[in-house]
């Protein structure tokens, strides 16, 4: 049977070298040259969501106010027109589906509470088990410190950090990076959502989609120099990490511009947003002109001028990594 | 695939959420220390007794004199720089004012001390600032203010003077005033920054409050009071 199927692959392959080759004798090469130009890659849907009234008329984020926001910017991301459809596409009952969220900003400054439990609502809605899904990242008391419930119990959703499980004893390399991962990305998470904040930073320039990946491993602290470049993409490329990680959703409810990457209330503003793609390079590249832009109204020096701004990303876009891209001719921002 | 067992320290099902899982409330049970790990737990300070413990011990085991001064030295450097301490023993929780020492405040966590090396624990990605400026050490407390503003303050403990101000003035004054408190400070409506011989504090407030920036300054006086001139 295998062999057979090896055998009608072969011959497909085949047909196809001799079909290209029939076209280019015959003069088809307006044809292949159509073809290639429909085969171009789509851009990179870069979505961000806003809502003025997110807070009502306390300081915190509203839950049902944040769960619209989350629909439209998913639906518009996945140009879907059911809030669950999003969700549908992107899981399926029975898989374990991990939240990476940011809690090492602390409190302020850390993926919001009211935002996670909307990503866990609709998980749920779409039929993920409550004990299937797992919201973590580093450190226990970091998760418990900004507001997150912490909880093992596997019959809802759990939270917990990775030093309650630990690292995996296998070391994983890709480029410059040899790293142990957690085993909540390794063995509870079929699949991943990140779920990053929109942050300043001093090493690295900015924060967002790819560098939150700093806390799956074992030893980030290895990784500042040199702007953390290219060590974040190189990070992003562990096998475990790019196969897992599906979709983006960066707490930009608030973001900040200086100081970060911990909470400085004074460089700290009310974006009220989200960012949402399934590129973690579009979306970073996407913050990273937010933040600048955020910079000039408060007359700072651009990142550039400060000799920090995000190499890593054009990095993440290079030929070796071609995790997304960082050209914007080809990322789409849609602003719902 | 395996999962993580219940360990039985969720015990909070009251508060459920629509999401199907309780949110923590202010309230809401505390994780219990044991679980944390040792890479998160706070650094050990120094403590008097284990410095004493470790010359008694030296001095009992050493048999020829002229070693007896040698391995004491050795061994209470490598104790001293293993637990990151420069400046005696307990000296950083002794710059935190106690509860209502400062009029309205009161302490809400015991002290966490990380040493240079760990400094990443605590502010990972933050702290090569503070290491390329000689931080020795930094301690951490959290604080509330008439029951209603949380707060946390940061005690960076230099190498001298000119890593505080290192540190200070690479941060922009974006519409901070500047009040007279230690060397110099900045002071914004949620935050309060300041410098004073090697050290460096700044307290952040979480809630936005039209008593907040009054209260931070009051606490910042009751630290500066506290810090060795």
């Amino acid at each position: 049977m295998n062999q057979e199927r090896l055998t009608s692959r072969r011959g497909f392959l085949k047909k196809c070298v001799a079909g290209t080759a029939v076209l280019r004798a015959t003069g088809g090469i307006p044809l292949l040259a159509a073809l290639e130009q429909s085969a171009a890659p789509a851009k990179s849907k870069v979505v961000i969501a806003r809502d003025a009234a997110l807070r009502g008329s306390g300081a915190t984020v509203e839950s049902s106010r944040v769960l619209s926001l989350l629909d439209r910017a998913m639906q518009t991301c996945f140009d879907l027109d059911h809030p669950l459809d999003p969700w549908k596409k992107l899981v399926r009952p029975g898989q374990k589906v991990g939240i990476k969220v940011n809690a090492l900003g602390g409190r302020g400054l850390s993926s919001d509470v009211q935002l996670v439990a909307a990503i866990c609502q609709r998980l749920q809605e779409a039929g993920i088990r409550g004990g299937d899904i797992v919201i973590w990242d580093r450190g226990t008391d970091e998760l418990d410190h900004v507001g997150y419930h912490v909880s093992t119990d596997g019959n809802r959703v759990r939270c917990f950090g990775t030093d309650m499980v630990g690292y995996e004893q296998q070391l994983v390399t890709y480029g410059s990076v040899g790293s142990q991962l957690s085993k909540i990305l390794t063995r509870n998470c079929d699949l991943l959502i990140n779920v990053p904040v929109l942050k300043d930073h001093d090493g690295a320039g900015i924060t967002a989609a790819l560098k939150n990946m700093y806390g799956v491993i074992h030893n980030p602290n290895k990784y500042h120099p040199d702007g953390c470049n290219p060590y974040v993409a190189d990070v992003n490329m562990l096998p475990e990490v790019r196969t897992k990680t599906r979709l983006h959703i960066c707490d930009a409810t608030t973001a900040c511009y200086e100081g970060g990457p911990g909470f400085k209330p004074e460089y700290s503003w009310k974006y009220n947003g989200l960012i949402v793609s399934e590129d973690p390079v579009a979306l970073d590249y996407t913050g990273w002109q937010m933040i600048e832009r955020k910079r000039a109204e408060k007359k700072l020096k651009t990142l550039e001028a400060e000799k920090r701004a995000p190499q890593y990303i054009a990095t993440a876009a290079d030929a070796q990594h071609r995790l997304g891209t960082d050209d914007p001719k080809r990322i789409a921002v849609v602003e719902v | 695939m395996t999962s993580v067992e219940d360990d039985g320290v969720t015990g909070c099902g009251k508060s459920q959420s629509r999401a199907g899982f309780g949110w923590r409330r202010a309230s809401a049970l505390r994780i219990s220390s044991s679980l944390s790990s040792r890479a998160l737990a706070p650094e050990v300070p120094c403590h008097p007794k284990q410095h004493s413990v470790r010359s008694l011990t030296i001095r009992a085991r050493a048999r020829r004199p002229g070693i007896i001064p040698f391995c004491a030295t050795l061994l209470i450097a490598v104790a001293l720089a293993s637990t990151g301490c420069k400046r005696g023993p307990g000296t950083e929780a002794a710059f935190f004012p106690a509860s209502n020492e400062v009029e309205g405040w009161v302490t809400t966590s015991a002290t966490r001390t990380f040493a240079a090396v760990d400094l990443w624990k605590y502010i990972d990605g933050g702290a090569e600032k503070y290491l390329k400026a000689g931080v020795q050490s930094a301690s951490t407390a959290d604080y509330k203010f008439q029951n209603k503003i949380e707060a946390v303050a940061d005690i960076y403990s230099m190498a001298n003077a000119e890593g505080a101000r290192e540190v200070f003035d690479s941060e922009p004054a974006v519409d901070a005033k500047t009040p007279p408190l230690g060397d110099s400070a900045r002071l914004h409506s949620q935050s309060l920054v300041f410098r004073q011989g090697p050290y460096l504090v700044r307290l952040i407030a979480y809630e936005e409050d039209p008593q907040a920036q009054q209260a931070l300054l009051e606490l910042g006086h009751g630290i500066d009071k506290r810090l060795p001139r």
